[in-house]
């Protein structure tokens, strides 16, 4: 294991998640610098998810401790970790499906998240205009007032990460955005992210080979809920631990 | 020994009594055959039960001491039919014909006069001139009273004797004292023994003039654990003169009372274990339908219902079967209930549910009508409140301590719901069903590419789930009438034993389903059962407050679904 | 625009449409049907039961139908909107029932001691039963009006905050709102409570120092009604178009989704069940002088399930769909059972199966599925 590198936005230390006797993540340090994006890969069952839900407060840690921005969060509830400016894009796209893309855009809007806050006045010109410019970045404009559920996939899964930047989230967990598109999809959505690199701190959990290459960034292996590796994409696939990891579960995992 | 067998035997002892009559018998015998049969019967029984002759002519004797003695003997002669001729002689329907005692019963002139024991006709009616009323005054009729009790403490029946004895220490007074110091000389029944015991020691308590003698009482009825006793012994703690009394009266009360907590705690734990039983049953079955195929039946009631119908059914049908088979058409009922059950489940599945997988709400609404169509149909059909006659041999109780009496048909149910729990753990673990029953619920597509027919996995598993629902409803007939909307009772209880318990999870919706029938009953003598039903609910939102999850939650990141 | 698709069962109807040209017709009834609605109630039938067309008990009825109504509307913003089934809104209609109830007892006959009849027959003490200290504030209005508002909103906010917090949803919120709504009417059957037991309260007289058995208050009960029901049918549409509205939509689309954005869903869901309870009181309180008895019954589980019937039939999701299924059913309901009354269950069971089966999204589902193809229709020519 490669020595941990200071790293100043988001620290995790000695976490374990125990389910039923089962370690699911026991990572003895991983670290997130400001603005930088970090992939995550690992085979089925690493662990990846259950790190995303114990970051973003789904799941509380057995023991060890999540600190994000200096603060602690590890007893923190979802909705704290949130307000904190911790954003989510689940496995499954997950956008509300009855409401419009722009209405979808709209609720991710920061600020007014008490329940007389949304009975009256509408957004302002100005986040019109951010929500606007985002869509047509995502190629989503011109289905705006189209129900979510009526998108297709890879139209979903802008739609979410769109939401995401539109939050003013400092911390973004993306879990396999390219799960599912073409090829295409997949370009747009590395670019997307590459984008909100240097404003936004990334992990993003991902299967694609090709598309962790493209981001280009720091990847962490993650098996059996431990940190395997950590590095460049060069490094961390020639390392002997992780070539095993892969081939050792050949048949289960890719 | 019971009544048919009492009239032989007392007919012989007339005829060795009245000479005279010798001549009635045999031409009034119906036919050669029952004389014969009469005959041996006389001899079996005096044989088996060395009766002593049962001599009446002392009571036409015109010497009252004679004739008390008379009555006393009778009282002692422990023939049972003695009593009824005790009761006609206190009206003052016996009379002496010539030498004989016989009974006469009809105001007519002239009159027939009837053998005193069996109340066969003797003879050709005679004028009424001729007979000579037998003398009932005061002393005749204590006497009377006497032999009476004393002839009902010595009856042979258990069943009879056993009361009469706890109800002459009841009662009191030196006749029964006297009679049950008799009756306890020749007492085998322990039971019966033991009651006169303490029957003994109660009329002790009242009427023994040595203060030791009251205190031995007390401490004997308190050592019985005697729950009559508590009253007398309550009288005794405060108005005995000697404080000996007091003392031993109160240690008898304290030991009595710490019985009787003891006992009713274990009568409400049954009383909640069986309560928690019916929940059971009816949880099991939702634990399958709900629990593990997600699938949400609010007709789930109307199956217990259709399980109790088909009870019904088959003990219509059984009425047409010789009287013999008749008891037994529970067993077959039983059957006829899952099976009934089971079959409306599975056409249920069929139609209706198989299009609304995976819409829970939708489920919920559609199976609320099929509930409310089933029970129009069957009132329609049957009509309010039938109910089925319990089988002989599930009526009663059984005492297994002293005050404790569990009734045959609730310990049934509790086995009923054993063996359902018993049978859907071994169907879900240890059958192939079972096997591809977890699979199919887990994985849909996977086990359907695995060569699974997983729409017929699901018809079977619903029916076993109604089925046992029916069973149930079966198993209730049993401690309750039949009532097209019986079902909807417990309906909301069973569903919220299910989430109590954890969904999907056996052991938990057993606990949770006793806990909820025991809490119930607890609460229930100190509120009433209205509030007791409130506190529980308010209880399981508590619960569900602390352990949204149920009893046994079910762990791991695929558990926040 | 949305894409619905056609239904072919509506082919006919919809060939017959357009054959008579009714395209424009129909686009502009579908626009201007709430107005008509509401001008129905508010003009129409007045003015029917002036020219003799209607009875006055055929107008009480038809108000009871518009204070029932206001129920289905609060269902419809906790069932259609956000996606919880609640089945205990009766029990919240009830609640408010008993308050206006016993503010009507208080205005009506009393005992020698001032206590009223309701109560007073059905005591089983022995020299008679002292005005308990909880009916007293009654004899007010205000304190009445207080109560039928806030009674079912304490109820629902506290409820509805435990439950939610403890995140009990989907079927499980179905079943406890079940239980909760037995459980309330049991414990208001028992005469100890001092609320007429099983026979509830009744033998009313007064409201406001009228006679409510007049033909001119039933008549002004019937306005009031029809108001309140436009009313809160305004209310609710304007609360679906905010964005508070798009929030209790996006609970019922995905609350995980809706909590990593930031949202607590536990206020929302709490807020709108508790609104949606006080609309039912309010509907409560309007029905009980209009039908003159109110009793524990009216919180079984069935009348609250009811509830959901009418929703289901009407269209959930949609204010209108609400209530004209709560209408539509009651109308079926009485012409029914003074015609064929064995036949209405196996109706109710049959239609409520079919409704699931078959047409999810109600009446004015359907019905918007004819305005989708108008206006494709129209966009075409």
């Amino acid at each position: 294991m490669s020595t941990p590198v200071r790293s100043d936005f988001l620290q995790i230390e000695g976490v374990t998640a125990v389910f039923d006797g089962f370690k699911a993540l026991d990572v003895s340090y991983f670290g997130v610098d400001w603005g930088d994006l970090r992939v995550v890969i690992g085979p089925n069952g690493a662990g990846k998810t259950t790190l995303c839900d114990v970051i973003s407060g789904k799941t509380k840690p057995t023991t060890g401790k999540v600190v994000i921005d200096e603060k602690d969060v590890t007893r923190w509830r979802d909705t704290e970790i949130s307000a904190l400016g911790v954003g989510r894009k689940f496995q499954t796209p997950s956008v509300f499906d009855s409401l419009t893309v722009y209405e979808n855009m709209e609720l991710a809007l920061p600020g007014r998240r008490r329940a007389w806050q949304n009975l009256f006045g509408r957004e302002t010109a100005e986040q019109r205009d951010r929500i606007l410019a985002l869509l047509e970045r995502t190629h989503l404009i011109g289905r705006k007032d189209h129900l979510a559920r009526d998108l297709s996939h890879g139209q979903r899964q802008w739609l979410e990460i769109s939401m995401l930047m539109v939050s003013g989230a400092r911390l973004l967990l993306v879990d396999e955005p390219a799960a599912g598109l073409t090829d295409t999809e997949t370009a747009l959505t590395a670019d997307l992210l590459l984008e909100l690199k240097g404003n936004h701190t990334l992990i993003v959990i991902e299967h694609d080979m090709e598309f962790v290459r493209r981001l280009g960034s720091r990847v962490t292996c993650l098996c059996q809920g431990r940190v395997l590796a950590d590095g460049t994409l060069d490094q961390v696939s020639s390392d002997p631990q992780v070539i095993e990891a892969y081939l050792g579960r050949g048949k289960a995992g890719r | 020994m019971g009544t048919p067998t009492t009239a032989p035997e007392s007919t012989s002892a007339s005829t060795r009594t009245a000479a005279s009559g010798g001549r009635a018998f045999g031409d009034r015998m119906p036919s050669p055959l029952s004389a014969f049969v009469r005959r041996l019967l006389i001899i079996a029984l005096a044989v088996i039960a060395h009766l002593p002759a049962l001599d009446l002519t002392g009571l036409a004797s015109d010497q009252r001491p004679q004739r008390l003695a008379a009555i006393a003997a009778i009282g002692a002669s422990r023939e049972p039919a003695a009593a009824a001729f005790l009761e006609a002689y206190r009206l003052g329907n016996a009379f002496r014909l010539g030498e004989r005692i016989v009974l006469v019963v009809d105001a007519a002139d002239p009159a027939t006069p009837l053998d005193p024991l069996s109340r066969a006709p003797l003879g050709a009616p005679v004028p009424r001139s001729q007979l000579v009323e037998l003398e009932v005054s005061r002393p005749e009729i204590r006497a009377i009273t006497g032999a009476l009790t004393l002839l009902q403490l010595t009856n042979p029946d258990r069943a009879v004797r056993l009361p009469a004895v706890v109800k002459a220490g009841d009662v009191g007074g030196d006749t029964n004292r006297a009679a049950l110091v008799q009756v306890l000389a020749g007492e085998s029944d322990q039971s019966v023994a033991k009651a006169a015991r303490e029957s003994l020691a109660l009329i002790e308590l009242s009427l023994g003039t040595e203060a030791a003698s009251r205190a031995a009482a007390a401490t004997l009825l308190g050592e019985a654990c005697s729950g009559r006793a508590l009253g007398p012994l309550r009288t005794r703690a405060a108005e005995d003169p000697d404080p000996l009394v007091k003392t031993a009266a109160t240690a008898a009360i304290a030991d009595i009372e710490r019985y009787q907590s003891g006992v009713r705690a274990a009568q409400t734990a049954f009383a909640g274990i069986s309560a928690g039983s019916i929940l059971i049953i009816m949880a099991l079955g939702l634990a399958i339908t709900f629990g593990l195929m997600g699938v949400i039946n609010m007709a789930h009631g109307e199956m217990l219902m259709i399980g109790a119908y088909a009870t019904l059914v088959v003990q219509w049908v059984f009425a047409y079967l010789p009287a013999p088979l008749q008891p037994y058409y529970f067993i077959l009922g039983l059957g006829a209930g899952f099976l009934a059950a089971a079959a409306v489940g599975w056409l249920l599945e069929l139609t209706i549910i198989r299009h609304l997988y995976g819409r829970p709400l939708e489920t919920l609404l559609a199976t609320w009508g099929i509930s409310y169509l089933l029970v129009q149909t069957v009132r329609a059909a049957f009509g309010d409140n039938q109910a089925v006659v319990a089988p002989s041999w599930l009526t009663g109780g059984w005492e297994p301590v002293q005050d404790l009496v569990l009734p045959w048909n609730r310990l049934f149910i509790i086995a009923v719901t054993i063996t359902a729990i018993a049978l859907v753990w071994w169907v879900l673990n240890r059958t192939r069903l079972g096997l591809v029953l977890r699979a199919t619920v887990q994985s849909r597509r996977t086990a359907a590419s695995l060569g699974v027919n997983t729409r017929r996995i699901d018809g079977l598993t619903f029916a076993l789930g109604s089925g046992i629902a029916g069973a149930g409803g079966c198993a209730l007939t049993l401690i309750g009438g039949l009532k097209p909307d019986m079902g909807q009772e417990f309906i909301i209880d069973s569903f919220l034993v299910v989430a109590a318990g954890g969904v999907g999870n056996l052991w938990g919706v057993v606990c949770a389903g006793l806990g909820l029938g025991i809490l119930n009953k607890v609460l229930e003598p100190w509120t009433q059962a209205v509030f007791a039903k409130v506190i529980v609910l308010v209880g399981i939102i508590l619960f569900l407050q602390a352990r949204p999850q149920g009893l046994f939650p079910p762990k791991g990141r695929l558990s926040d679904g | 625009m949305a894409e619905y698709p056609i239904d072919p069962r509506q082919f006919a109807l919809t060939r017959a449409i357009a054959g008579l040209g009714w395209r424009g017709t129909l686009l502009g009834f579908d626009r201007r049907a709430p107005a008509i609605g509401a001008a129905f109630l508010l003009l129409a039938i007045p003015v029917f039961y002036a020219v003799g067309l209607l009875d006055l008990a055929q107008v009480n009825q038809l108000g009871r139908y518009c204070a029932i109504a206001l129920v289905a509307i609060g269902l419809d913003l906790v069932w259609g909107y956000t996606g919880m089934l609640s089945l205990c809104q009766a029990m919240f209609f009830t609640l408010g029932g008993y308050a206006m109830g016993m503010h009507l007892a208080m205005q009506g006959p009393k005992d020698g001691k001032g206590v009223p009849t309701s109560i007073s027959y059905v005591s089983s003490e022995v020299d008679g039963l002292a005005l308990p200290w909880f009916w007293q504030p009654f004899a007010h209005e205000w304190f009445t009006l207080v109560a039928v508002l806030a009674v079912p909103a304490i109820v629902a906010g506290l409820f509805g905050w435990l439950a939610f917090r403890s995140r009990i949803k989907g079927v499980y919120f179905s079943i406890i709102t079940q239980a909760l709504t037995v459980a309330l009417m049991t414990l208001f059957s028992l005469n100890l409570l001092k609320l007429g037991g099983t026979n509830g309260l009744t033998n009313f007289t007064h409201l406001l120092g009228c006679d409510i058995r007049t033909g001119e208050a039933k008549l002004a009960l019937y306005w009031v009604s029809a108001l309140a029901l436009i009313g809160a049918a305004l209310f609710a549409w304007w609360l679906t178009t905010t964005r508070f509205g798009r929030i209790l939509v996006a609970v019922r689309d995905s609350e995980a989704r809706l909590r990593f954005a930031g949202y607590q869903p536990v206020i929302f869901k709490t807020a709108v069940f508790t609104l949606a309870a006080v609309l039912a009181g309010i509907g409560g309180a309007l029905y009980v002088p209009q039908t003159g008895i109110v009793t524990p019954s009216d919180m079984a589980a069935v009348p609250s399930i009811m509830v959901v019937v009418w929703v289901a039939l009407g269209g959930r999701g949609t204010i209108t769909g609400a209530v004209v299924g709560a209408l539509l059913v009651n109308l079926i309901y009485a012409l029914l059972t003074t015609h064929m009354p064995k036949f209405w269950p196996f109706i109710l069971g049959a239609v409520f199966v079919s409704v699931v089966l078959f047409m999810p999204d109600g009446i004015v589902g359907q019905w918007r599925k004819l305005i989708a193809w108008a206006q494709r229709g129209k966009a075409r020519a």
